[in-house]
């Protein structure tokens, strides 16, 4: 799948700016002419970008292996915070994002990704619970930690 | 490991915990919620604190939490939202009275009961040591005169805002320069960038003694022994008795009144001794205490005083 | 003279010298964790702080702090990932060189380079404190605007690929840092009554997605492209032998110096931090490696793994460390938020800095002075060794595996400043975006420049402004603000000396072209 970038990253940026300074003309006196400076300019750059797309040849973007790999890896953070938020705690959460993502970086072998999600899960636990004393999330599941 | 296992005991015990009296409290470690970064002045006075108030009690202890963000409001909703056993008090400061009128924190004041009070600081007002004013009458006075550029931590803060209560009093007039971080405030007087600063006593006191900055009245009921030289506002006309932001514990509301009894009290034994009083003065903050009944009182004086200046100047939101 | 040996002679008490050395290891570990940064492992040792003597505790806080400058490198290097903020930039040409299988020579450039940035400023500290903090002193609001134009515009002399593109990025960081109560009059801006957005978007989070998890996200993808052509995942590079040479090093004189000045007194200013010190030292290099070293048989293009790339940041951050604490101990004013947090570790044994420190407890005060100076000397060894173990050991992992370990690491740091889920979401969001950027080949740079120096930007032109009465000519005013108007000079030279390259590149461009049109139709 290709997509001229510049055309699709302009034109979001540039709906971006124009919201932010559509926003700031809501603010106190005092508070919005700076945003609404750098909004404005954000929206007009991002314009000229968008419309440069058309007269510029630029390299076409590959979007396979963003798509593919860092996507769901991204999905798999966004379950592990959500869990974590709810209260599932954090060991067993933690243990599941590591096994997805060990596996979306590509290692096989169930008992290899076994072992490595539960040696770095212990480790982050170790690390930060134990040594740095950081207060993990309230778990509402009694018996997960 | 200690903390994983304590951890597990208080899941498979949450179902009993609600019954239990004050007779056996604490049962467990104690939570302390500052909700600032380590390292500024609630979290050094409640570490401080914390240092001595586990050498007194038995079978659990006090931890510092810092769950800073917001400005404080993070860790004072935190707080507020936490169980009434007694196990979760939040380091209160005075942000706690105005946060739900000016930044639309969620809580309100009744949400906590006061436990006690530790440390009292007063507004003063500072001027370089190049300053042309050497009293507070000739400050005032040039005020009255054309506005003078005052440095303070933000708008709405506690400092601000006696600031605005010195303006009803008098016919000074202040352009307030809001300058974030007691750094970069300290660098604009010093620089001699502005023409003066509202601070807390507790951080202006170190920098008066070097002669660094003069400090030209206080806003409080009595001289500061430190200060014996300075005069308060109302000994320099300014009709206000008090101005000041403090510094507490207070507890969900809800939480057992034997518990706050014996919190209050495990407070007081603190500030009773010596070697607490010498390091908390050492570190620039004057020890009081005020057990829960007078500290409801200045928390409700505040409120008032605070909520008049919200009204009339519009900072609410 | 007598009060330096006072401080040595505290110093040198075994158990002191002995905690100086562990928080010079612990420092380099700490930087070189992603996530994990001096700022969290002082939150972290402040409470154990208490319990030992207050020498011991600012011996071991001064080896973190050194450190921790020195460490974030190592990863930056080895996966392109910086352990700390403050080597971002290390990480591309220093990545680049440990990709063409350097990577020992890379390390060493930044170790030597840090060293050497790190013992410059400690002799500033030791011997200019005084002169320096009245230089400080004459930063107003004024002056910290201009101070910021110079910082923004040290990156334009970069953006040669795509200036619109570099524009747009840093218009991101500086609308990105408006989220917030506005400090002028408290209004919320894009704040979606969020109270967490109450201080604006947390800033530790957001700078450990911005290079955490794009990073994350950018070699999960490296691994997910070889496997697809079917070649075997290439390792992390070896680390291999640790030489510099004697020639390269001559080489870098006149960029160690420069970006040691640059890093000395971007330090000593309160407010403008180590981000602005690497930016301006890193273009300060690029310039000079396009005069003297572009093109030359044998060298690789700025970005590439050009060795001044490394070095130029690399001794920059580290100037920064011992002169930013030159405000804090003479005046008490600290010089970053690290800085600040040594407030909190004096205020615990009942001191204060200023003035006020030389006078009561003046040994602690030397000590600390001294201590940074002995630092950065076990600091050379001590990284070596990391290296040679630690490091070893650890890039031994497969590369596979790396990915979950630094997302659980930049995650996890970003919830532990403040013990907050919301920041986790921060951390992912601000990830995606970066990784996105990058995906478009919008640089980042400027946009993070452009977040930290945002607020600065605005809050410090609306109460100059303020204080002014509205009138924009104390920017220029030569006679009260002869600082001021000197950096906006500079920030101008930036600029023209930018747009002639852009116009000297696309004339030459067109030339080309019609050459070779000529060419082909005769």
């Amino acid at each position: 799948m290709k997509l001229p970038s510049d055309l699709w990253i302009g034109a979001v940026l540039t709906g971006i700016g124009v919201w932010a300074l559509w926003e700031a003309t809501g603010f106190d006196d005092r508070s919005r002419t700076y945003p609404m400076i750098v909004a404005g300019l954000l929206a007009v750059s991002s314009a000229s970008m968008a419309c440069l797309s058309f007269v510029r040849t630029q390299e076409q973007l590959a979007l396979a292996g963003p798509l593919r790999a860092a996507l769901p890896a991204g999905g798999v953070i966004a379950a592990w915070a959500a869990a974590l938020s709810f209260g599932l705690g954090f060991l067993l959460p933690t243990l599941l994002m590591q096994i997805a993502l060990l596996w979306l970086g590509g290692i096989r072998g169930a008992i290899r990704i076994l072992a490595y999600a539960v040696l770095i899960t212990a480790a982050a636990y170790g690390l930060f619970v134990v040594g740095l004393d950081v207060p993990l999330p309230r778990s509402r599941v009694p018996g997960l930690m | 490991m200690k903390k994983a296992i304590s951890l597990l005991a208080s899941c498979l015990m949450a179902g009993t915990v609600g019954a239990a009296a004050a007779a056996d409290f604490p049962a467990k470690d104690i939570d302390l919620i500052v909700p600032f970064a380590p390292g500024g002045g609630v979290d050094t006075t409640s570490r401080i604190i914390v240092e001595t108030a586990n050498t007194l009690i038995e079978g659990a202890e006090f931890n510092v939490v810092n769950r800073a963000g917001g400005g404080g409001v993070v860790g004072q909703t935190f707080a507020s939202k936490a169980a009434p056993d007694g196990y979760t008090v939040l380091a209160m400061t005075s942000s706690v009275v105005t946060n739900p009128k000016l930044k639309g924190a969620s809580y309100s004041i009744d949400d906590f009961l006061p436990v006690g009070l530790y440390n009292l600081d007063p507004s003063v007002i500072v001027v370089p040591a190049s300053s042309p004013f050497e009293t507070a009458d000739q400050f005032i006075a040039a005020a009255e005169q054309a506005p003078l550029n005052i440095v303070i931590a933000g708008i709405g803060t506690s400092h601000h805002m006696g600031g605005l209560a010195i303006q009803q009093v008098t016919d000074a007039q202040f352009n307030y320069i809001p300058t974030k971080g007691f750094g970069q405030q300290l660098q604009a007087v010093l620089g001699g960038h502005a023409d003066g600063a509202l601070w807390p006593l507790g951080e202006a006191a170190n920098h008066a003694k070097t002669g660094s900055v003069r400090i030209l009245a206080i806003a409080s009921d009595a001289r500061d022994e430190a200060f014996p030289d300075v005069p308060t506002y109302q000994e320099a006309g300014i009709d206000i008795e008090i101005w000041a932001t403090f510094r507490g514990w207070s507890v969900p509301k809800g939480t057992p009144d034997d518990v706050v009894t014996m919190l209050s009290g495990l407070l007081q034994k603190t500030y009773e001794s010596p070697a607490y009083k010498k390091k908390m003065s050492e570190a620039g903050y004057k020890p009081v205490f005020r057990d829960a009944k007078s500290f409801k009182q200045i928390i409700d004086g505040y409120a008032v005083l605070t909520s008049n200046i919200i009204e009339e100047s519009g900072l609410a939101k | 003279m007598d009060v330096i040996a006072l401080g040595f002679s505290t110093l040198f008490a075994p158990s002191v010298i002995l905690v100086l050395a562990v928080g010079v290891f612990a420092g380099l570990i700490v930087g070189s964790i992603p996530g994990i940064n001096d700022n969290i492992a002082f939150a972290m040792f402040i409470p154990f702080s208490f319990a030992i003597p207050p020498e011991q505790a600012l011996a071991l806080m001064v080896g973190v702090y050194c450190a921790a400058a020195a460490g974030g490198a190592i990863p930056a290097i080895m996966i392109k990932v910086p352990g700390t903020a403050s080597a971002l930039l290390t990480a591309v040409d220093g990545n680049a060189m440990a990709r063409q299988g350097k990577a020992g020579k890379a390390l060493s450039i930044a170790i030597t380079s840090s060293v050497i940035g790190g013992i410059a400023s400690s002799l500033v500290l030791l011997v200019f404190a005084p002169t320096l903090a009245l230089f400080a002193l004459r930063f107003g609001y004024v002056e910290n605007f201009a101070l910021a134009i110079l910082g923004l515009s040290s990156v334009v002399g970069l953006l040669s690929a795509n200036v619109l593109k570099g524009v747009i990025s840093a218009l991101i960081g500086l609308l990105t840092a408006t989220v917030g109560f506005s400090l002028v009059t408290g209004y919320p801006r894009y704040t979606f009554d969020s109270v967490n957005l109450i201080e604006g978007i947390p800033f530790v989070p957001l700078l450990v997605g911005l290079f955490g998890i794009a990073a994350m996200f950018e070699l999960l993808v490296d691994i997910w492209n070889e496997r697809r052509s079917g070649k075997a995942v290439s390792g992390l590079p070896l680390i291999g032998p640790l030489k510099l040479g004697w020639a390269l090093a001559r080489r870098l004189v006149p960029v160690w110096s420069l970006s040691a000045t640059i890093g000395n007194l971007i330090g000593v200013l309160p407010g403008a931090g180590m981000l602005m010190a690497i930016f301006l030292s890193y273009d300060q290099a690029a310039r000079r490696f396009r005069r003297r070293f572009a093109g030359k048989p044998g060298e690789k293009p700025w970005g590439e793994g050009a060795p001044e790339g490394i070095a130029a940041p690399e001794a920059a951050n580290s100037a920064v460390t011992a002169s930013s604490m030159v405000p804090l101990l003479s005046l008490g004013i600290p010089g970053n938020s690290t800085s600040a947090l040594f407030i909190g570790a004096l205020a615990i044994h009942g001191m204060v800095p200023g003035p006020l420190l030389f006078t009561q407890h003046g040994h602690i005060a030397w000590m600390i002075i001294v201590a940074f100076l002995i630092a950065n000397l076990i600091l050379w060894p001590a990284a070596f060794i990391v290296l040679k173990s630690v490091s070893r050991s650890v890039f031994a992992i497969p590369k596979e595996a790396l990915v979950g370990v630094i997302a659980l690491l930049c995650l996890l740091g970003a919830y532990a400043d403040g013990a907050n889920s919301f920041n986790i979401w921060v951390a992912l969001i601000a990830g995606i975006v970066a990784y996105g950027m990058r995906l478009a080949q919008i640089p980042l740079g400027p946009a993070i420049l452009g977040l930290v120096l945002g607020p600065q930007l605005e809050s410090s032109l609306s109460n100059a402004l303020s204080i002014s009465g509205g009138s924009w000519l104390i920017f220029i005013d030569p006679v009260n603000h002869p600082i001021s108007a000197a950096m906006l000079a500079l920030a101008s030279v930036f600029w023209l000396l930018a747009i002639y390259g852009w116009w000297r590149q696309s004339r030459n461009r067109a030339l080309t072209t019609r050459s070779q049109n000529d060419s082909s139709s005769s």
